[in-house]
């Protein structure tokens, strides 16, 4: 059984088909790239997974649970995170304090607990910290510790984003456009990292248009072009698809090839 | 039978009124993001501005209401430039904050200037109009023509007009309408202007239905956010049709069930509307 | 460290204040203050900490105020039992009325909850066979006696409200402080960010509303046997704004702020003797200042221009 398997998923927002009986399999440990041209439909694919939009159609399994139409709080805890394209952070807290927000899926304490702060909620605020330090150590940001998210540097604020998505805890980790506007040393760096989450055995699949990367860091890539899945295989079947290049370029570009 | 129909058509006038409010409020929200709840005291001033217009100038009433139309729009203009423009960049939540805090300074100012006492209008047009043994007076049938005149120009105005495709550009993508050369402030301005232009009719539309006092505005405008959220928030032809819904209810609910209570139809559509569709009927 | 000294300032003067002003207007004045104070740190809960613009504040002190009022005059409940019912019908409401209506954004959902607030003035002030409606409740009995101590004077009552303030205000900081805090402030800063670490958005908005419909509820009660006497104004629409206006005009988000807005625009107005009319004029104009030149409000306004000040004056002293 697949990790996650979403089946003829589809999405239509008004007359706008946005993704159209979209299937696909992740499996345990795997780098999957979700690629295609702007407005294919992939940080739709990642909302709907995560449950920011209902299903039009089709279904989400993960885990052997059917997921689609369960709201996002319940999916982050049940083990799927995200980041986002333009990098979303508490921009008026520190770093250590974005990442200890981050654990909140993994913690418990209520509001009655909170209010008595109760040996429960101490234990749980001390374990939140500790971890959250060791997250900020991990990648590399302990600099930043007690900075203000705004403050930092875009390239750490980009890992300090995926800091927070790793502080839920998550099996599957959806990364949306992760060196957009990264320069080729930065981009590199962020590259190692992927291959290091998944050495921790988190399953990744990655939007990106920045092609080094896709095939670099990918296992194996989902190519989508207007919703719909035109292709999917290794990396070197992709770089020669005909049909990717032709979304990509438009077909006078692969005629004059 | 004929009650029922004479408490339909009050219904038609009370939800115009509320459709003029809520076609400012929801073409100001939908272009600036701006709730405007000071627009509550835009449509008491247009009340007060015809009120005296008619009683010390002797002007006729629609005459006053052009005038006081064109005076609020003035009045929006000015109000855009200096409340609300310095916070075209900051959080929406920002805008509703002056918007209230400019509905205090409105209301208060009133208050100050013509005391709390209720002000009737004098009937104008007295004489009535009997049909189908349904007897309505003039006032109340010039004030549903009315009333359906300016949605109608309103709409031919954002449908059909330049000026009007330029607002559904800003609305729509302010950036792309600003590298065309479109000036966002100008719209801004404008939008404004017609805003408190049919708040100012409405004011004086209802005014005489319903007296003339600094505090008039506050249940209206509460009505007129029903019904956006009714009719869908960003949608003319839904604040259309939720103004008259809400209308009618009110209406029917005051003679059927209890004047008292007048108030809390509208807010008894709002639960209903939240609990099975709070996208509202049109909503996009 | 400077925490400390200051809450210790705090403490005494506020044990101190029947001693220094004896009049019994400017107690009356001070408690009042209280009161709003109370009702602002509440307030703010929802405001400042969730960032949801709640009109419906009023319609809860409201609830509160006539839940203890009905409660101890018609069935000789008492004050003691009275308190925390106040509290517990009033988060009832805020329940009943946060879920639907918080499923609303921003300007809409102040709007429904303004709505809210009509509703409720217009029951309890026409639903006159169970709260007399304009001609009010009077007679609203002191606090049974605990031990010793009795409520009938100005400065017993005083003290008492104090005391509820501060626990109020302990309270609520434990909140913020918390897990349940925090996920208040995410959702104030960025929904999807929050959604995307597991906040589930409603429950906690609707925690917030709840909670801070509690303690207004409990500020109700607390001015109904302040002064023995209600009406439906208690549940009016100039509360909700008031209480409105001070969080946003002291600091909303701050645990300081609000505090300091009630009592600035309590205390000044009727220093100055000013008019009801022209008092709202003035918030009005101090409201769409602070707005546009101070968004964060007044207090956190002060802050810097307070540091630099210890910052130059430490300078001076060592050259």
């Amino acid at each position: 059984m697949s990790l996650l398997e979403a089946k003829n998923i589809t999405k239509i927002f008004g007359g706008l088909t946005a993704v159209s009986d979209f299937s696909f399999k992740l499996e345990k440990n795997e780098i999957v790239g979700l690629i295609g041209p702007n407005g294919a439909g992939k940080t739709t694919v990642f909302n709907v997974i995560l449950g920011v939009y209902p299903l039009d159609g089709g279904e989400i399994v993960f885990k052997g649970e059917k997921i689609g139409g369960k709201r996002p709080d319940e999916i982050v805890a049940r083990g799927i995170a995200r980041t986002f394209q333009a990098t979303l952070l508490f921009s008026e807290r520190t770093a250590l304090d974005n990442v200890i927000h981050g654990r909140h899926v993994r913690t418990k304490a209520g509001l009655f607990q909170a209010i008595a702060k109760s040996k429960n909620a101490r234990r749980e605020v001390q374990e939140n910290q500790q971890k959250a330090d060791e997250i900020l150590e991990t990648l590399g940001l302990s600099p930043f510790r007690n900075q203000l998210a705004k403050n930092i540097p875009l390239g750490f604020q980009r890992r300090l984003a995926i800091g927070v998505a790793l502080a839920t805890e998550p099996t599957i980790l959806l990364l949306d456009e992760p060196t957009v506007g990264m320069n080729p040393h930065e981009t590199q760096d962020m590259m190692d990292l992927i291959s290091k989450l998944r050495d921790w055995g988190i399953t990744i699949l990655l939007v990106e248009h920045d092609m080094k990367v896709v095939m670099g860091v990918c296992e194996r890539i989902l190519v989508l072009s207007y919703g719909k899945k035109i292709a999917e295989g290794l990396p070197e079947e992709i770089r020669n698809n005909k049909e990717v290049i032709e979304a990509y370029l438009g077909k006078e570009a692969y005629a004059g090839n | 039978m004929s009650l029922f129909i004479q408490q339909i058509i009050n219904g038609l006038i009370l939800g115009g009124s509320y459709t003029l409010i809520a076609l400012g409020l929801t073409m100001i929200y939908g272009i600036l993001y701006i709730a405007n709840f000071a627009h509550g005291g835009i449509y008491m001033l247009g009340a007060f501005a015809s009120y005296f217009l008619l009683t010390l100038l002797g002007i006729g009433f629609f005459p006053a209401m052009i005038i006081s139309m064109i005076g609020t729009a003035v009045l929006g203009v000015i109000i855009e430039r200096i409340v609300f423009r310095p916070l075209a960049t900051a959080p929406h939540a920002n805008g509703f904050i002056a918007a209230l805090g400019l509905f205090f300074v409105l209301e208060g100012m009133a208050a100050i200037l013509w005391g709390h006492d209720y002000r009737t209008f004098p009937t104008v047009y007295p004489q009535i109009i009997s049909f189908f043994g349904i007897s309505l007076s003039l006032q109340r049938v010039l004030v549903i023509g009315v009333t359906v005149i300016l949605i109608a120009i309103l709409y031919f105005l954002i449908q059909k007009t330049t000026i009007g495709r330029t607002i559904r550009a800003v609305s729509q993508e302010s950036r792309a309408a600003v590298l065309v050369g479109i000036s966002a402030n100008r719209v801004s301005a404008f939008t404004f202007a017609i805003g408190s232009a049919l708040a100012a009719a409405a004011g004086t539309l209802l005014g005489p239905i319903f007296l003339v006092y600094p505090q008039m505005g506050n249940a209206p405008i509460v009505k007129a956010f029903v019904v956006i959220i009714l009719g869908g928030m960003g949608s003319i032809p839904g604040a259309i049709l939720g103004g008259f819904i809400v209308g009618i209810v009110e209406s029917l609910g005051v003679t059927y069930i209890s004047s008292t209570f007048m108030d809390l139809y509208a807010f008894i559509i709002l639960i209903v509307i939240l609990m099975f569709k709070p996208r509202g009927l049109m909503g996009k | 460290m400077m925490r400390w000294i200051w809450r210790t300032v705090i403490a005494i003067v506020a044990i101190a204040v029947p001693f220094i002003f004896t009049n019994e207007y400017y107690i009356s004045v001070i408690i009042l203050a209280c009161i709003w104070a109370l009702l602002s740190v509440s307030l703010n809960l929802i405001v400042g900490y969730t960032g949801q613009i709640s009109i419906a504040h009023g319609a809860f002190f409201g609830i509160g105020a006539y839940t203890a009022a009905l409660t101890m005059l018609k069935f000789g409940l008492s004050f003691w039992l009275a308190l925390p019912l106040s509290g517990l019908i009033a988060a009832f409401f805020g329940l009943l009325v946060g879920y639907p209506a918080l499923r609303l954004r921003g300007a809409y959902f102040a709007i429904a909850s303004m709505c809210f607030g009509l509703a409720i003035n217009v029951i309890i002030t026409h639903w006159i066979d169970l709260t007399r409606g304009t001609m009010g409740l009077p007679g609203i009995p002191e606090p049974t006696p605990i031990g010793p101590l009795t409520f009938e004077s100005l400065m017993a009552k005083y003290y008492l409200i104090v005391i509820f303030l501060f626990l109020t205000i302990f309270i609520i900081n434990r909140i913020v402080d918390s897990r349940v805090g925090k996920s208040f402030i995410a959702i104030c800063q960025n929904e999807a960010l929050a959604e995307s670490i597991g906040v589930n958005l409603m429950r906690y908005k609707v925690m917030a509303f709840a909670v801070g419909a509690f303690f207004a509820g409990i500020g109700g009660s607390l001015y109904a046997i302040f002064f023995g006497f209600i009406s439906p104004e208690v549940s009016g629409l100039d509360i909700s704004f008031n209480t409105l206006v001070f969080v946003i005009i002291g600091g909303a988000g701050t645990m300081v702020g609000p505090i300091f807005g009630a009592f600035f625009l309590t205390v000044l107005p009727e220093a100055l003797q000013v008019l009801k009319e022209l008092r709202m004029v003035i918030f009005g104009i101090i409201l769409i200042l602070t707005i546009i030149f101070l968004p964060k409000g007044l207090f956190p306004g002060i802050i810097p221009l307070w540091s630099k000040f210890i910052g130059r004056f430490k300078e001076r002293k060592e050259p």
